[in-house]
């Protein structure tokens, strides 16, 4: 396997959680030796835009949610509430089903703290449960600046796929060859900032690190894939050679 | 403009003035296109003269022609601004009584006027943040964790409405960065980040404001014709928002540099941390 690596944006995210030492699920791949990790500011500003997607859409669920009346303190009541409330928060504000199915995963992920919280104190619980949200958000966006930044020392090192005025640098007929492929043009979009550092920065062979099984790493895409543009291999990062 | 404004705050509310200088709430607090016109057209004339960046009636008023309410206001209104040499002050306080939103006080007289002082300072000498804080405030030991309290208040002060989901959005990316910056300041001197900060800072309050000024709450029914052109100035300035916040996302990467080693987490911070990051991979990513 080649040794330099270009993180796809679900690394990036990913690796905020596999951090923390204490972590039992963690992948250890940010901690393998002998890897030259990069990415693309594009992807970069993909994974901060979730961070903050998280951070904006879940304090305005939790501060809709904590106008209800928690009368009943049982847990299914509480969940009862909270899901409910998700489905309101869903059409006043109009969240398309990609956002929703985010903020689902998120609270169903957090909820027994939350209902814990609520049951603890009906008042506040749902205003101290936020708090802590918005530090973990505060935390994971500190560690991915941490780690991503343009300096030779950086973990994650950053590379530009743009020109002097600011815009991508455009590659048409390979964008609809992949695109073919890959079937999504976000991931056509990181790929190509793979391919641009691949032949203009790195200039040999390198790995583009994904746990994207539907557009990338599913055994028939990675084939095509690869056929499509040689020098890049793609690889989960539990990968070992 | 200002004292006009509580002139007609003390007025009855069937007061046909109420309709002749209608008001909204912008960037400085209430604005008005009649008022602001009438004061240049007054000066123009030569009936108002500016002192410094105020304009004073030039002579006595003649009290005769007016009504008596309005001989009561003004006269109560002359009286108790009886300090034009803190003009500051008098603008701090409209803002504290009548700021239509929550977020505009704290973020502009406990946030945004304090950074101005703290660019001004460092034009002048080099200091850090936290020596700054010291200097200007007195209790807490942790002013700069107090400083970045007031930007997480303010982010839980943005009107819940769908008008501001999009901003909401942007102040959590501007807080997030901003919080690293003044931690880095606290100990550091960086004049280029502290400048960033503080030109994003201004683009936050003013994007606010032109937000604000299209709720009703924010402005007066004479005023209703102009909410069309006001979104669009919104959404404009919203495109705005959103390329600074980008570059200055940059200039921080570029700038900014971590020592510390992130602390370990507990059962809840990870149980947190984790559902955020596999928020991420709801939709098969």
């Amino acid at each position: 396997m080649y040794p330099d690596h270009f993180l796809d944006v679900n690394i990036l995210i990913g690796a905020r959680v596999s951090l923390d030492p204490q972590y039992p699920k963690a992948t250890n791949y940010m901690r393998r030796q002998n890897i030259k990790r990069c990415t693309s500011s594009d992807g970069f500003k993909t994974a901060k835009y979730h961070f903050d997607f998280i951070r904006s859409k879940g304090r305005a669920f939790l501060l809709e949610l904590s106008k209800r009346n928690f009368s009943d303190d049982t847990y299914s009541t509480i969940g009862l509430i909270i899901f409910n409330s998700l489905d309101d928060f869903k059409n006043t504000r109009r969240l398309s089903s990609t956002e929703y199915g985010r903020l689902y995963s998120l609270f169903a992920g957090v909820m027994a703290h939350l209902v814990k919280d609520i049951q603890k104190d009906r008042h506040n619980g749902v205003k101290n449960f936020c708090n802590n949200l918005l530090s973990e958000i505060e935390r994971a966006n500190l560690s991915l600046i941490r780690d991503c930044n343009y300096s030779v020392h950086a973990p994650i090192r950053l590379y530009d796929r743009r020109t002097k005025t600011g815009e991508r640098v455009k590659y048409s007929s390979k964008w609809k060859e992949l695109y073919d492929i890959i079937q999504d043009k976000e991931d056509v979009e990181i790929f190509l900032d793979c391919c641009h550092i691949q032949r203009h920065v790195i200039k040999r062979g390198m790995c583009f690190v994904t746990t994207d099984k539907k557009h990338f790493s599913g055994e028939e895409i990675k084939l095509r894939i690869e056929a499509a543009v040689p020098h890049i291999n793609i690889q989960p990062p539990n990968y070992r050679p | 403009m200002k004292l006009l404004y509580n002139l007609k705050k003390s007025l009855p509310s069937d007061d046909p003035i109420h309709e002749i200088i209608p008001y909204y709430w912008y960037y400085h607090g209430p604005m008005s296109e009649p008022v602001s016109h009438g004061v240049e057209f007054l000066y123009g004339i030569g009936a108002l003269k500016k002192k410094r960046r105020f304009v004073f009636v030039d002579g006595n008023i003649n009290y005769e022609s007016l009504p008596v309410y309005i001989i009561k206001a003004v006269k109560s209104l002359l009286n108790g601004f009886n300090s034009w040499d803190n003009p500051k002050k008098y603008y701090d306080q409209i803002y504290i009584d009548d700021a239509p939103f929550e977020f505009s006080r704290p973020y502009r007289c406990l946030f945004l006027d304090k950074l101005e002082k703290y660019v001004e300072k460092m034009k002048n000498g080099q200091t850090t943040l936290g020596t700054f804080l010291d200097s200007t405030q007195t209790g807490t030991s942790r002013r700069v964790i107090a400083f970045k309290k007031t930007l997480y208040q303010c982010e839980l002060k943005i009107p819940n409405i769908a008008d501001f989901d999009e901003f909401g959005r942007l102040y959590s990316s501007f807080v997030g960065d901003a919080a690293l910056v003044f931690d880095y300041l606290q100990s550091e001197t960086n004049h280029l980040l502290l400048e960033r900060t503080y030109d994003v800072a201004k683009i936050v309050c003013k994007t606010f404001a032109k937000g604000g000024r299209i709720q009703d709450t924010a402005h007066d029914p004479p005023y209703e014709k102009d909410v069309p052109r006001w979104r669009k100035d919104f959404a404009q300035n919203m495109k705005e928002l959103e390329l600074a916040l980008d570059n200055f996302n940059m200039t921080v990467l570029r700038e900014v540099r971590f020592d510390e080693e992130i602390a370990p987490y507990n059962e809840k911070q990870r149980d947190i941390l984790s559902a955020v990051v596999d928020s991420y991979f709801a939709d098969g990513k």
